[in-house]
């Protein structure tokens, strides 16, 4: 099998030569430093090729965020922080040389009127620019090598991920009681974006997933209620579940992070058959996942944090998850990128291991 | 219905213009600013946490019942001053030092401003010291420590450590929490608490200064 037949297998639960090997999650960029520092040779330039692992399903170059894209615009800056507009035109605050996610200052859309001078400015859907170049030459050259093309990527692909990226966290779910309206016209219109420039993409080229970025889960569940969910996200979702089956695109993935369980019926409901990358720290158990929904894929569920521990307390992790590989539609991988406090042999050991457990020679 | 009952109400259904009207109606026709804090303001945001440990509101309904609670608390806390009637406690809250994530923070220090503590929110990136500082400053009772990464977590033990050489770790107690933050590692660290969620936290710091409560 290639890697585009094993992972489309894999993911329906159809027969294996074995399950993939994958390396998806990479280190935080302290973590990499960390590596450098530790003797990582020099010609290891990534985390996943020095390990020849399957290969994973790839975005294929458009533009689905602003258009035009938006400059990173440094604002501020001295020895501990900078401060910056990013892609999205959100105001924020990253700490130098230190593993940490942004501190989100101000974000573009708080109201209807600046939602409508964003919409009207980045994201019309049939900007020309949002395909351009050789995406074209590269969707085919990677279907000749039987890899798998993805539409949808991070971080300018997800019904409330792009969502979050507009209003926040904070003013976002409370938008969800305060302004439904203008939640529904945003997520609707961002679908619309999607839709717009994937059927011009699976045209030409052969997509095998579409992927949507939300990380609308933490450890306790997820943000918004089962029914919310099934309100704001649902009727979209089923959009491009019907615009998967016209072309015959047979998985749709979700990266949730942290615990999802509450949102897995309504997200198979709407047309979800994959799921990443359930934290061990959010109390996701990827067996007890495998038993309680035969039908979604799972990946992830190896626990990040044991890479810190010992080479034995790895191998016993990737041994946890053995009964979940065993029923299948199961990709194991790590729940999330790679902390600080793993250190280069660690990791080896990690990547060595798990090609051993899927069996790639 | 009643007019704490009103209050209840709009706060528990997160209906912020509602809470603001009311509480100043309520204080203009007499009712005493520590009945509308106890009977409506707590007792919704207890309700709102019940109901989010049952799985019936999420965050999203967290959110805008806080919002609620903060425009109704806004009329009621000069009374309160004046009527020199305490809160059950002073929390020193923030994002420890080399983390920026600060919604579960935020959320953490809405529920136990719900509880009827008195928040001082450090904010996020907050080196040891300055929750040190604080402490020495505000006469607080509990120390809240979030942190969303591994590593960052580590700087937990760093802040317990800094109120130790300070003399000060036995006059407060250290709760903890974050992505992943375990029990296990609040014992590890010498923390006095870790709570999974903003609600269970309200909870526990309630429990925590319960014995100075009943004293007063």
């Amino acid at each position: 099998m290639n890697d585009r037949e094993r992972f489309i297998a894999t993911v329906l639960g159809e027969p294996v030569d074995r399950p993939p090997y994958w390396l998806n999650w990479g280190p935080w960029a302290t973590t990499w430093e960390r590596w450098e520092r530790e003797g990582k040779p020099v010609e290891v330039t990534d985390h996943r090729s020095f390990m020849d692992p399957d290969r994973v399903p790839t975005p294929l170059p458009m533009n689905t965020g602003p258009c035009p894209r938006i400059e990173r615009t440094v604002l501020a800056e001295d020895d501990e922080s900078v401060t910056f507009i990013d892609s999205w035109g959100i105001k924020r605050r990253d700490l130098k040389g230190m593993e940490a996610m942004s501190e989100f200052l101000e974000f573009p859309v708080k109201d209807r009127g600046d939602w409508e001078a964003y919409k009207a400015r980045y994201l019309n859907p049939d900007d020309p620019r949002r395909l351009e170049g050789d995406w074209r030459e590269v969707g085919l050259d990677w279907m000749a090598k039987g890899w798998p093309i993805q539409l949808g990527y991070y971080p300018d692909g997800g019904v409330f991920g792009a969502f979050r990226w507009l209003m926040g966290d904070e003013a976002g779910l409370m938008a969800f009681h305060t302004m439904p309206d203008l939640v529904h016209d945003i997520m609707d219109h961002l679908t619309d974006l999607y839709l717009t420039v994937w059927e011009k993409a699976a045209q030409a080229v052969r997509a095998d997933s579409i992927h949507l970025w939300e990380d609308h889960c933490y450890r306790g569940g997820p943000l918004i209620s089962p029914k919310m969910w099934g309100e704001f996200l649902g009727p979209n979702y089923r959009r491009i579940k019907a615009f998967a089956r016209r072309h015959d695109i047979r998985v749709i993935s979700v990266d949730t992070d942290g615990n999802p369980d509450r949102l897995a019926a309504p997200m198979i409901e709407s047309g979800v058959n994959w799921l990443f990358p359930l934290e061990v720290a959010a109390g996701c158990d990827v067996n007890v996942w495998r038993l309680k929904y035969p039908t979604l894929a799972l990946m992830g569920g190896i626990d990040k944090r044991v890479l810190a521990k010992t080479p034995a307390a790895i191998d016993y992790e990737l041994n946890r998850v053995r009964p979940a590989l065993e029923q299948g539609r199961y990709i194991p991988d790590l729940d999330h990128l790679i902390p600080d406090d793993v250190s280069w042999d660690n990791y080896c050991h990690y990547a060595h291991a798990l090609k051993r457990l899927v069996g790639k020679a | 219905m009643t007019i704490k009952q009103a209050i209840y109400d709009a706060v528990v259904n997160g209906d912020s213009p509602a809470a603001d009207r009311l509480v100043v109606e309520a204080l203009a026709a007499g009712i005493p600013a520590e009945e509308l804090m106890q009977e409506a303001l707590i007792a919704a945001m207890a309700e709102v946490g019940a109901r989010f440990e049952r799985g019936e509101y999420y965050v999203a309904e967290m959110l805008v019942s806080a919002h609620a609670l903060k425009a109704g608390l806004k009329h009621v806390r000069p009374y309160l001053t004046t009527a020199a009637v305490a809160p059950i406690g002073t929390v020193v809250i923030g994002t420890v030092k080399g983390d920026l994530h600060d919604i579960g923070k935020n959320l953490v220090g809405m529920m136990l401003e719900g509880a009827g503590f008195r928040v001082i929110d450090l904010g996020v990136n907050v080196p040891a010291s300055r929750f040190v500082q604080a402490v020495q400053e505000a006469g607080t009772d509990i120390v809240a420590l979030s942190a969303l990464l591994t590593t960052t977590m580590n700087s937990m033990q760093g802040v317990v450590e800094a109120l130790k050489q300070a003399g000060l770790r036995e006059r407060v107690k250290v709760l903890v929490g974050g992505a992943s933050v375990s029990q296990d590692f609040a014992d590890q660290i010498g923390a006095d608490g870790f709570a999974p969620d903003a609600a269970a936290a309200a909870v526990l710091a309630r429990r925590l200064v319960a014995p100075a409560e009943a004293t007063t």
